[in-house]
């Protein structure tokens, strides 16, 4: 392969697009990229994958309104086709304007960040393939079949304006996310770290395979209320869609958001506490949002308490707040607005398996399918179990159960929490992200409503 | 340079590739998203590139630059190399024939050639005419992909396709209520491949002010009682239902465990094909010929030209979506179903355009046939179980029906079953003057996650004794 990618090379070409202002306030920023996937089904190798792509956005300023472009191809003409798209949109934008780009003091002082690995950079094939083959080895020991994906990728990204403004930073990113299959049953085990030397995929494969041993001939049980421990990747799961529905600053500006009007109120139980931990993440941390402007932590709710939403310069300044670094463009699935990085629940006091403190529940490891637009302003959700649920009695395992889906209004739900384990998670979402990260801990939570029994 | 797909077969072949594929990429996509008087998002996007894919004893796969071409066929060749160890001990392609030729989308208006001064004079009119509201958007999305696939059998294929879609969505608020209510579906509204001549011909302008009706009606609206309605799902949700409980399972690769890790995987197995899906009326089938839709082509990413593969016919299970490798595995003809998202992906099984066959008769005369039970049109919410059978669906607004005729309107309707026994209950499916496809932009599967565009023809249809929650 080429040479990872380099901050310089990225913040020299975000230079390049500035250069091509021509009296235009303009902002460019870069994103070089690597990703290597290996994709797992069915107990092999599906295929191995490399892509490099450097994508430079461009975003034009005229009276106060934007336009932005994207690109790929880093020529000249390239540029400069992209810079007069930018430029076209922003002179036909409506709206009361008022958009600025920022300069050094307005992006703020950022926290300095590091989570670059160069052997996760340059990566190791052979290594990494003798790992994927003692991955499949160890489920196939246990009986089990794995399918799933390792990715690694390596970023450097470059904002720079004609403010004056120029950043830039690297990152790398591993991640497994792996299915056992035994039978008809499946287990889960999935990890996200920065460097591959943490990141032990025959430890999953062989958590994963114990999983769907275990889960094999599930029981029905009626639907109903049950008390729960929900394992990391489950919580996570509900972090997300809470991020979709409330702590962005479109639902909050719009009134659809739980958090909108509701400062300082209490909305759930004195065990939640979610937030966004910006450039003090343990895991992929980010100095600074897509326009250079330095990120900062959010407190979306603190024990309880309505906190703040995210937000950008733009949506700062029409609510009368201040920008909390989150502004980025998404071309392939637009969501106008600023969102989350990453969304953490607190990890609380409780050490050790909370299965233990269950007299009668359910083990839950992970959701599938929740969706969080039945009633965004109740936070209610559905969605299905998935790769193991096991009935627990007395605090000891007792048998699997057939997939459950539930419907639940969650700050009501979190409302009921008992316990809150001590130990973050992070098994990584949907996407795979060099910034930002997931997190939450297990959670004991009290009659938690299933709707439904799979079949 | 010489030309870099000439050079990446060229270097394939060298390699010794048993199958060498060479696809250029370059898609041009416009969104256009309008809130309250102002443009929220005007994004523009040009972007191109080469991927290769490669079969030596496993399958690789490189992404880049074109003037790589020949580093990424030795890339591709590499990878492939090095997960032979690990993959199928046979992995069986077939042979297909080398076809050359061009395909093109119908497009009377080229909506790059239409200025965003144009496409805001649609929506900023459309959004105003909603009327009073917490939030009036809309939307417009534009897209051209051109491609050009070489193989080292031979196939010579160029295509180019042009999508657009637009749409109008109305959010009502009073205090902790909140209703939205969209025309003709939200988001990226009814994407079909067509030119700009569909944006106009949605009429926005004009179905806006019913739009913000609607939104504040279902405001002051009832909640939908529970328990067991027949119900009629307009076009626009019938095609999710048909997406998410025929389009998914159906997909061959699914079903052979390899999307195991995002999407999951599928109750129609190879066991099952014979089986009962669904009622008699139900004849559920994938057409990537399909002019005009947003899952169509001439030749899918493996250079198979665009087929009609049936699904379920008469209620009966009896094929899968597919390509070269799946079909060999699962015995089944080819569907022409490999399709990746851009040239940084890897082909996988995608739907096409998976549509459900007419019945007979309007809306207005099933409407006139059910004695009490609703209309539920356009989606709000979705979730299904990774087999594809528990599923729930939240829709926009719920139509009461009682006597044969409409008497009211109820809000936050969700509906849940399970996927044979819901299409089981399929008593009624409206004719051929009712249908029409509906394509959705953000198909997501795969893993990493490709989102791809699809679509699903259908008419309104009805189900009996479904559970409303």
């Amino acid at each position: 392969m080429s040479a990872p990618p380099s901050p310089e090379r990225a913040l020299s070409l975000a230079a390049d697009v500035v250069r091509l202002a021509d009296g235009v306030p303009l902002q460019a920023t870069v994103r070089a990229g690597r990703r290597r996937v290996t994709r797992l089904g069915n107990g092999h190798v599906l295929h191995g994958a490399e892509v490099e792509e450097t994508r430079v956005m461009v975003r034009a300023v005229v009276d106060g309104r934007e336009g932005i472009s994207f690109t790929n191809d880093a020529s000249a003409d390239g540029l400069r086709a992209a810079r007069d798209r930018a430029v076209g949109a922003a002179r036909a934008a409506s709206g009361e304007g008022g958009i600025e780009l920022p300069g050094p003091a307005e992006a703020g002082a950022i926290v300095a960040v590091d989570h670059h690995d160069e052997a996760t950079a340059e990566g190791d094939p052979a290594a990494e393939g003798r790992q994927i083959a003692a991955a499949l080895d160890a489920a196939r020991r246990a009986d089990a079949t794995l399918a799933g994906v390792r990715v690694a990728m390596s970023e450097a990204r470059a904002v720079a304006n004609t403010a004056g403004l120029e950043r830039s930073d690297r990152a790398t990113m591993v991640q497994a996310r792996l299915i056992a299959t035994a039978g008809a049953a499946t287990g889960h085990a999935a990890q996200v770290a920065e460097r591959v030397a943490d990141l032990d995929v025959v430890a999953l494969a062989g958590d994963a395979a114990r999983t769907a041993r275990a889960a094999r001939d599930p029981h029905p049980l009626p639907p109903g209320r049950y008390d729960v421990v929900l394992e990391p990747p489950a919580v996570v799961e509900l972090l997300q869609w809470l991020s979709i529905i409330a702590f962005g600053s479109r639902s909050w500006e719009s009134g659809e958001s739980f958090l909108s009007g509701a400062s300082g109120d209490r909305i759930t139980g004195d065990r939640v506490t979610l937030y966004d931990p910006g450039p003090e993440a343990a895991l992929l941390p980010v100095a600074f949002d897509d326009e250079g402007v330095a990120r900062r932590p959010v407190t979306f709710v603190d024990r309880g308490v309505a906190g703040e939403a995210v937000h950008d310069r733009v949506s700062a300044a029409r609510g009368g707040c201040q920008s909390t670094g989150h502004w980025a463009v998404n071309d392939r699935f637009p969501s106008p607005g600023a969102h989350p990085a990453a969304v953490v629940f607190a990890a609380g006091a409780h050490a050790g398996d909370l299965t233990r403190e269950l007299a009668h529940g359910l083990h839950v490891r992970r959701f599938h399918y929740v969706n969080g637009f039945l009633d965004p302003k109740k936070a209610r959700m559905t969605g299905l179990t998935r790769d193991g649920v096991f009935e627990i009695r007395d605090g000891e395992r007792v048998r699997a159960v057939r997939d459950l889906r539930f419907t639940e209004d969650i700050l009501d739900a979190f409302a009921r929490i008992d316990a809150v384990g001590d130990t973050l998670g992070a098994p990584g979402g949907f996407w795979h992200h060099v910034a930002g990260c997931d997190a939450a801990p297990a959670i004991l939570l009290r009659d938690f409503e299933f709707t439904g029994v799979c079949e | 340079m010489g030309d870099p797909l000439a050079l990446a077969i060229d270097r394939l072949a060298a390699r010794g590739a048993r199958l060498g594929e060479v696809r250029s990429v370059e898609r041009e996509v416009e969104w256009l998203k309008v809130r309250g008087g102002r443009v929220e998002q005007s994004t523009h996007t040009v972007d191109r590139g080469l991927g290769v894919r490669a079969l030596t004893g496993g399958w690789g796969y490189a992404g880049g630059p074109a003037a790589d071409a020949a580093r990424l066929a030795d890339r591709a060749v590499d990878l492939a190399d090095a997960a032979a160890a690990g993959a199928y001990d046979t992995i069986d392609v077939g042979t297909n024939a080398p076809v050359t030729g061009e395909h093109r989308t119908p497009c009377e208006i080229d909506p790059f050639g239409v200025s965003l001064e144009d496409k805001l004079g649609v929506l900023l009119p459309a959004t105003a005419a909603m009327g009073d509201l917490a939030v009036a958007e809309g939307t417009i999305v534009a897209m051209r992909i051109r491609t050009r696939l070489r193989t080292t059998e031979g196939t010579d294929v160029t295509q180019e396709r042009v999508l657009t879609g637009a749409s109008v969505e109305a959010t009502a608020a009073d205090g902790g209520r909140v209703q939205r209510r969209s025309y003709p579906k939200s988001m990226e509204g009814n994407l079909v491949a067509r030119g700009f001549e569909h944006v106009l011909g949605e009429a926005l302008v004009e179905r806006a002010p019913e739009v913000g009706d609607e939104a504040r009606r279902l405001l002051a609206a009832e909640k939908v009682p529970s328990g067991e309605w027949d119900v009629i799902l307009d076009g626009a949700q019938l095609s999710l239902q048909i997406h998410e409980s025929c389009g998914h399972p159906t997909e061959g690769d699914r079903v052979l465990g390899e999307e195991m890790s995002l999407a999951g995987n599928s109750f129609l197995q190879p066991h099952m094909r014979g089986s009962r899906y669904g009622s008699e009326l139900v004849t559920l089938y994938a057409d990537g010929r399909d002019e005009g839709a947003a899952g169509g082509f001439g030749w899918d990413d493996e250079g198979t030209p665009a087929t009609r593969v049936d699904l379920v016919r008469r209620g009966e299970f009896v094929g899968w979506l597919s390509g070269r490798e799946s079909a060999a595995r699962l015995s089944t003809p080819q569907a022409a179903a490999m399709r990746a998202d851009s040239w940084s992906s890897i082909p996988i099984v995608r739907m096409t355009n998976v549509s459900l066959e007419p019945g007979a008769g309007t809306l207005d005369e099933l409407i006139a046939s059910t004695e009490r039970g609703l209309l539920l049109s356009r989606n709000r919410s979705w979730s299904i179980d990774q087999l594809r059978l528990n599923f729930q669906f939240g829709c926009e607004a719920a139509w009461e029906i009682r006597d044969g005729e409409i008497v009211g309107l109820f809000r936050d309707a969700v509906y849940t079953g399970s996927t044979p026994s819901f299409w089981g209950s399929c008593d009624a499916i409206c004719g051929p003057e009712e249908w029409r496809h509906w394509g959705w932009a953000f198909c997501g599967k795969g893993d990493p996650v490709q989102l791809i565009h699809v679509s699903h023809g259908c008419a309104p249809a009805r189900f009996r004794g479904v559970r409303i929650l």
